[in-house]
C-alpha cells in the first residue's frame, strides 16, 4: 500500500489522474468488473448447488462428489487455462476466463455453504414441508436465507481471486487490471503506471470487501442441533448426478486428462535432476512458508483475540487490506522496497517467504480467529493461577487445544504456496527454480510434455493438503471441524 | 513443552532445508558472474557450462522473458545483481541503453560484429541474427505476396497466422511504426485483427501452417529449418520465402548481449560468445545467423548479406511501450 502511494506520488498527482481516468483504465475497469460479477455469480450458483445436493439431498456417492467438488482447489489457474487452450485453441477472451475462474473458485463457495448447511438444523425445513411447501419453496424461503451469509462470503473470495488472477487471464488474453499491470511493468518505461494501476486495483478490492461487510452485517442465528432429514430427489436424481458429473469433468477431470495426454506430445523431456530440484524447492518453500504462516497467525489470533484494543483492531483491518493485494503487486512492491531500503534481502529466500506471509497470513488468521475467540479464557486464568508459566501455558494448553485448526491453516498455506506463481517468479534467488516457475517457462515455448510433468507434480503436491482438508470437511465429522472452518479462511 | 520443542525443531529443520535449496548451478569457483538470460535454458545452458569448464569462471543464471528481465534490472537501480544481460531481442537491450544502465564495450569486442548489428554507442552487440520470413503452404498459396503489407487485403481473411504476444512479432510492428509511421502501423494491425488467426508462438504458427489450418504465417526463419532437420526437409508441407527487396517483412533482428560492468570475467564471457566456437554452436543448434566473420550459416540458408532487409537502427526498436499500447488498443493483446 505504502509503496503504491509513494510510487504514485513520485510521478505526481496529475499524471496519476491521467492514468486513473484514462479511457483505457475505464475500459479495464469495465472488463475486470464484468468478469468479477459473472464469475462470482456463477461460482455462488455452482457452489451452493453442489453443497445443497451433497448435504441436503439423498444423492448417492456423496463422499466421491465431495472430493470432486473440492479438488479444483489443487489446480492453479494458469494450468486450467493452458488445458483449455489446447482443447479449444480458438476460443479466447471473456468466455474461457469466465468458465475457468468460475469452476476454480466454486470450491470456496461450496466449502462455505456446506459448512453453513451442516451447522444448521434442517428442522425448519421439515416443518415447512409438513406445511405443504414444495421442495423449491423450502429451498428458497427457508434454506437460502439461512446460508446466504456463507454463500456471499464464499462469493467474496471468488471475487477477490478473480480480481487478482494473473495466470488464467494472461493465457486466454482477457484484458483485466492485473494483466495490464504486468504489461505496463514489463514494457520497462512504465513502472510508475503499473503502480498507479495497482492502486486502483487495491481500492476496488477494498470496496468489494466493504460491500460484503455491509451485506452480511448480521450474523445468522445458528442452532447446534445436528438432526437432519434429507430431501428426496426422486426423478431429479439422474439429472442431478449428471450435472455434478459434468461439473467435475470440466473442472478437474478434463485438465487432468489433457495433462496426461501431453506427456506423449512432442519430444521435450524434462530432465530428471531438474524435476527433482524443482520439487525439493517447491516443497521446502511451501512447508517452511506454511509453518511460518501458521505460527504467525496463531500468535496474532491470540494477541488480537485476547487483548482487545484500538491497536489490535487496526492490526486486524490491516491484515484484511493486504489480503486484497494480488501476488504480482506484492512482488513488485517488495522488489522496489528491498532494492531501496534493504538491499541485502533482495533475491533471497527470506523475501520470498515474506511475500507468502503478506499474501496468505490473513487466510490463516481467519481460520484460527473464531475458535480462539470462542474458547473459554477462564481455562487459561485457572492455569495461570495454578502457577503455569507463559511458556508451559502455550505448549500444554493452547497448542493442544487448537491442534486441528493449526493443522488446517498449515495445510491451507502449504497448498496455496505450491500453486503461487508471480511472487515466486519475481523474487526467487537467481538459480532457484520451483515447479511453478519451471512450468511457466516451459509453457512460453511449446514444450508441452515438459510442462505437463511439472503441472502433474504441482497437482499431486497441492492435492495432498486438499484431500486432508476435504476429510476434515466430510459430513460425518461435522461436529468437530466444519463449524470451525469459516469461509474466509479458504481464500485464494 | 514438548510440542513447543517439536515446533521449533520443525522450523529449524525447515530453515535448514531452505538454506540447502537446490540451486541450478553449483559454483564453488572464486570467480563467478551472474547472467540474466532472456534466451531459454534448454538452448543456452550447455553453452554456459562449456564456458565454465573452459575458463573456470562460475556462472549463475536467471532465466526469464527478455522484457521482464530488463524491467527487473531497471527496478534494481544501484543494487545490481546481473553482470551480463543476454537478450532475445534488440529492443530490451535498447531500453537498458536508453536508461544508461549498460557500459560501453571495448573495441576488441565491438569490432567483431558488423556495425548494423550493434548499438551506435557500442553498449551492446548482437550475438546471433534472425530473419523474419513468410511461412506458406504451397498448395493453397501459388504466389507469395510481394510485401507483408499485402496481407492487409481482405482476400487473406482468416488465412494468416501471427503471434502478437511474441517479442519477435512485436519488434516487427515496432519497426513498421518507426519506418512507415504510426498510421500505416495502425492500419496494418487493424487489418490483422480481421485477417489473422492468433497463436502463442512462432513454433505453433509453423505447426498450424504445416497442418493446413492457416495458409501463411509470419515467423522467424530458424523455426522452419529446425523443424526440417527434425522431420526431414522432404517431409515439410510448408515453405518459407522472403518478401520483395527492402520490405519491412524481411526485418533482421538480433539476440544480443550487454554488460552491466566492465570486469574482466564479464568481458571475457561476451568475447567468448562471439568466438568462432560459440557462433558455430548457434549455427548448429538453432539455425540462427552467425554474426562474426569466418563462420558460415547452416547449409541451405541464404547468406545474411544477401537478404534484402529494410534499413533500420535496431536500437530504435526499444519503443516497445507504444507498440504494446497499439496492439492492446486494437485488441490483439
Amino acid at each position: 500500500m505504502l509503496y503504491l502511494l509513494v510510487r504514485s506520488l513520485e510521478i505526481g498527482v496529475t499524471e496519476v489522474q491521467e492514468v486513473v481516468f484514462s479511457e483505457r483504465s475505464i475500459g479495464l475497469l469495465l472488463n475486470s468488473g464484468l468478469l468479477v460479477i459473472a464469475v462470482t455469480f456463477t461460482a455462488m450458483l455452482i457452489g451452493f448447488f453442489q453443497a445443497w445436493l451433497i448435504i441436503r439431498s439423498d444423492l448417492p456417492f456423496k463422499k466421491f462428489f465431495t472430493f470432486l467438488a473440492v479438488l479444483p482447489f489443487a489446480i492453479p489457474s494458469y494450468v486450467a487455462a493452458l488445458t483449455w487452450l489446447t482443447n479449444f485453441p480458438s476460443v479466447r477472451g471473456f468466455v474461457p476466463a469466465w468458465i475457468i475462474l468460475s469452476l476454480l473458485t466454486s470450491p470456496y463457495v461450496y466449502l462455505a455453504a456446506s459448512a453453513a448447511l451442516l451447522s444448521q438444523s434442517s428442522k425448519q425445513e421439515e416443518v415447512a414441508r409438513t406445511l405443504g411447501f414444495n421442495a423449491f419453496q423450502v429451498l428458497r424461503r427457508i434454506t437460502w436465507p439461512n446460508v446466504r451469509g456463507a454463500v456471499f462470503a464464499g462469493g467474496l473470495i471468488s471475487a477477490l481471486y478473480t480480481l487478482s488472477d494473473f495466470g488464467a487471464v494472461s493465457l486466454v488474453k482477457y484484458d483485466t487490471f492485473t494483466r495490464a499491470i504486468y504489461i505496463a511493468y514489463r514494457s520497462s518505461f512504465d513502472r510508475n503506471v503499473a503502480a498507479a494501476l495497482s492502486l486502483i486495483l487495491v481500492i476496488v478490492a477494498v470496496m468489494l470487501y466493504l460491500t460484503y461487510r455491509y451485506f452480511t452485517n448480521t450474523e445468522n442465528p445458528t442452532s447446534s442441533s445436528q438432526f437432519s432429514s434429507l430431501t428426496k430427489l426422486g426423478k431429479l436424481k439422474v439429472p442431478s448426478l449428471l450435472s455434478l458429473g459434468i461439473l467435475a469433468t470440466l473442472s478437474f477431470i478434463l485438465p487432468l486428462v489433457s495433462l496426461i495426454r501431453w506427456q506423449s506430445r512432442g519430444q521435450s523431456v524434462a530432465d530428471t535432476a531438474q524435476i527433482l530440484r524443482a520439487t525439493i524447492n517447491t516443497f521446502s518453500y511451501a512447508l517452511l512458508g506454511g509453518l511460518v504462516i501458521a505460527l504467525l497467525s496463531f500468535a496474532s489470533a491470540i494477541v488480537i483475540g485476547r487483548f482487545q484494543s484500538r491497536f489490535t483492531q487496526s492490526l486486524q483491518r490491516l491484515l484484511w487490506i493486504t489480503h486484497s493485494l494480488p501476488g504480482l503487486v506484492v512482488a513488485l512492491s517488495l522488489i522496489h522496497l528491498s532494492n531501496r531500503y534493504f538491499t541485502i534481502s533482495y533475491q533471497t529466500s527470506f523475501l520470498v517467504i515474506l511475500a507468502y506471509v503478506i499474501l496468505f497470513l490473513p487466510n490463516s488468521f481467519a481460520v484460527l480467529k473464531s475458535p480462539i475467540e470462542k474458547s473459554a479464557r477462564a481455562l487459561e486464568e485457572v492455569a495461570q493461577s495454578m502457577g503455569y508459566t507463559y511458556r508451559s501455558l502455550i505448549s500444554r494448553l493452547l497448542i493442544p487445544m487448537f491442534k486441528k485448526p493449526l493443522l488446517i491453516t498449515t495445510a491451507l498455506a502449504t497448498l496455496t504456496i505450491v500453486k503461487e506463481l508471480p511472487a515466486t517468479l519475481l523474487l526467487r534467488p537467481t538459480g532457484i527454480e520451483t515447479l511453478a516457475t519451471r512450468l511457466w517457462s516451459a509453457t512460453s515455448g511449446t514444450e508441452y510434455a515438459e510442462a505437463s510433468t511439472y503441472a502433474l507434480i504441482i497437482l499431486l503436491l497441492a492435492g495432498i493438503p486438499t484431500v486432508l482438508l476435504t476429510l476434515a470437511q466430510l459430513p460425518r465429522s461435522s461436529t468437530t471441524i466444519t463449524s470451525r472452518v469459516s469461509p474466509k479462511e479458504l481464500q485464494r | 513443552m514438548q510440542k513447543l520443542m517439536t515446533a521449533s525443531l520443525a522450523l529449524v529443520l525447515g530453515l535448514g532445508v531452505l538454506a540447502g535449496c537446490a540451486s541450478e548451478s553449483s559454483n564453488n569457483s572464486p570467480e563467478s558472474i551472474t547472467i540474466y538470460s532472456g534466451r531459454s535454458e534448454t538452448l543456452v545452458a550447455p553453452l554456459f557450462e562449456k564456458f565454465s569448464e573452459e575458463t573456470g569462471i562460475g556462472i549463475e543464471v536467471r532465466y526469464g522473458d527478455s522484457a521482464d528481465l530488463a524491467a527487473q534490472i531497471l527496478e534494481e537501480g544501484d543494487n545490481r545483481q546481473a553482470d551480463v544481460f543476454f537478450s532475445q531481442d534488440a529492443g530490451s537491450l535498447g531500453a537498458l541503453e536508453a536508461e544508461n544502465i549498460l557500459v560501453a564495450l571495448p573495441s576488441r569486442i565491438t569490432s567483431l560484429v558488423p556495425s548494423i548489428y550493434q548499438s551506435d554507442t557500442g553498449k551492446w552487440v548482437g550475438v546471433s541474427g534472425r530473419a523474419r520470413v513468410i511461412n506458406y503452404n504451397p498448395e493453397t498459396v501459388s504466389e507469395v505476396p510481394s510485401s507483408v503489407l499485402d496481407l492487409m487485403n481482405p482476400v487473406w481473411k482468416e488465412r494468416v497466422g501471427i503471434a502478437p504476444t511474441n517479442a519477435s512479432f512485436q519488434a516487427f510492428v515496432t519497426a513498421l511504426r518507426v519506418l512507415k509511421g504510426e498510421g500505416v502501423a495502425r492500419d496494418f494491425v487493424v487489418a490483422m485483427k480481421e485477417n489473422a488467426v492468433l497463436y502463442e508462438s512462432n513454433a505453433v504458427i509453423l505447426e498450424a501452417v504445416e497442418a493446413g489450418q492457416v495458409d501463411v504465417g509470419l515467423i522467424n526463419h530458424y523455426y522452419w529449418y529446425a523443424k526440417a532437420k527434425e522431420i526431414g526437409t522432404e517431409n515439410m508441407t510448408s515453405k518459407i520465402a522472403w518478401f520483395e527487396s527492402d520490405d519491412i517483412g524481411n526485418l533482421v533482428n538480433v539476440a544480443g548481449v550487454g554488460a552491466l560492468n566492465s570486469s574482466e570475467s564479464t568481458l571475457k564471457f561476451i568475447e567468448w560468445l562471439l568466438s568462432k566456437e560459440s557462433q558455430q554452436f548457434f549455427v548448429d543448434s538453432t539455425f540462427e545467423y552467425p554474426l562474426v566473420e569466418g563462420v558460415l550459416p547452416a547449409a541451405d540458408l541464404p547468406i545474411l548479406a544477401s537478404i534484402s532487409k529494410p534499413e533500420i537502427d535496431l536500437t530504435s526498436l526499444s519503443s516497445l511501450q507504444t507498440t504494446l499500447e497499439l496492439l492492446s488498443d486494437v485488441g490483439l493483446l
